[in-house]
């Protein structure tokens, strides 16, 4: 009976010990809160169309003059 | 003949009082900040984690009806004494929140206005959905973490009600804004 509640002591041991190691790896591979968001913004200003108004506009000027 | 010493000037120990900043610029600290979601213009969820290693702070100004972000190592805190304190806008809301009176944790931000680079220019970052926060505001030294919501939604539909409070975004300073709507702070919390 004494072995086994040793054995049962040294898994939770390990477990716990198993489980900051995780944690601690999770908080490490966070990346910075400032980053995070303006890798989210450039992202974003990447995705918008590029074909602006003054793309247009100078495409129907060309297309005048010739 | 026996030369007299010049005096030393004695010069007063006591500092003066540190002046306050103005209202607007006062903030009361409120916890801890640990996460941050929001939807972006495509309705997906944008989830921002702070770091232990690199802690964040929530700060409340009750005068502009904002939450701001702010990282710890940019701002030092500065304990008030004196009469009238408690009068504060900001002091207020900080007892208000903490429900624990305790002189030591009467402290505001420093004046960290003049060490920003203004004018400050805030990008939207989207509309608000939840922060994150750890603190002890229902019992001294108790930490919890607690989750604030800042609108009605589930998983398939993003927004049933929307409480209009949004999230801007400063890149030079670095500083997260959250104000909209009716958010506020009082005994029961953060409210919007």
């Amino acid at each position: 009976m004494d072995n086994f509640l040793k054995y049962v002591v040294a898994a939770g041991a390990g477990a716990g010990i198993l489980y900051l190691i995780q944690q601690n790896q999770i908080e490490k591979n966070l990346p910075n809160p400032e980053a995070a968001i303006e890798e989210e913004l450039a992202k974003r200003i990447s995705s918008e169309p590029k074909d602006t108004y003054r793309d247009s506009l100078e495409r129907y000027r060309s297309s005048r003059e010739s | 003949m026996i030369r007299k010493k010049p005096k030393k000037k004695v010069f007063s120990k006591v500092k003066k009082p540190r002046k306050l900043p103005p209202r607007k610029d006062q903030w009361a600290l409120l916890a801890a900040l640990k996460q941050i979601k929001y939807f972006d213009p495509d309705n997906a969820t944008i989830t921002i984690n702070f770091k232990k290693a690199d802690p964040w702070s929530l700060l409340w100004n009750p005068t502009t009806n904002e939450l701001l972000g702010i990282k710890n190592s940019l701002f030092t805190d500065v304990e008030l004494k004196g009469k009238g304190i408690l009068n504060l806008p900001a002091m207020k809301s900080f007892i208000a929140f903490q429900d624990h009176p305790s002189l030591e944790d009467y402290d505001f931000s420093k004046n960290f206005i003049s060490k920003l680079i203004t004018p400050i220019k805030w990008e939207f970052l989207g509309k608000g959905k939840q922060i994150d926060y750890r603190s002890d505001k229902f019992n001294l030294n108790d930490y919890f973490l607690y989750y604030h919501k800042f609108g009605e939604y589930d998983q398939n539909m993003p927004i049933i009600k929307d409480h209009k409070v949004s999230i801007y975004y400063d890149r030079v300073n670095k500083l997260i804004k959250i104000a909209g709507g009716k958010l506020t702070v009082t005994e029961r919390g953060i409210i919007n």
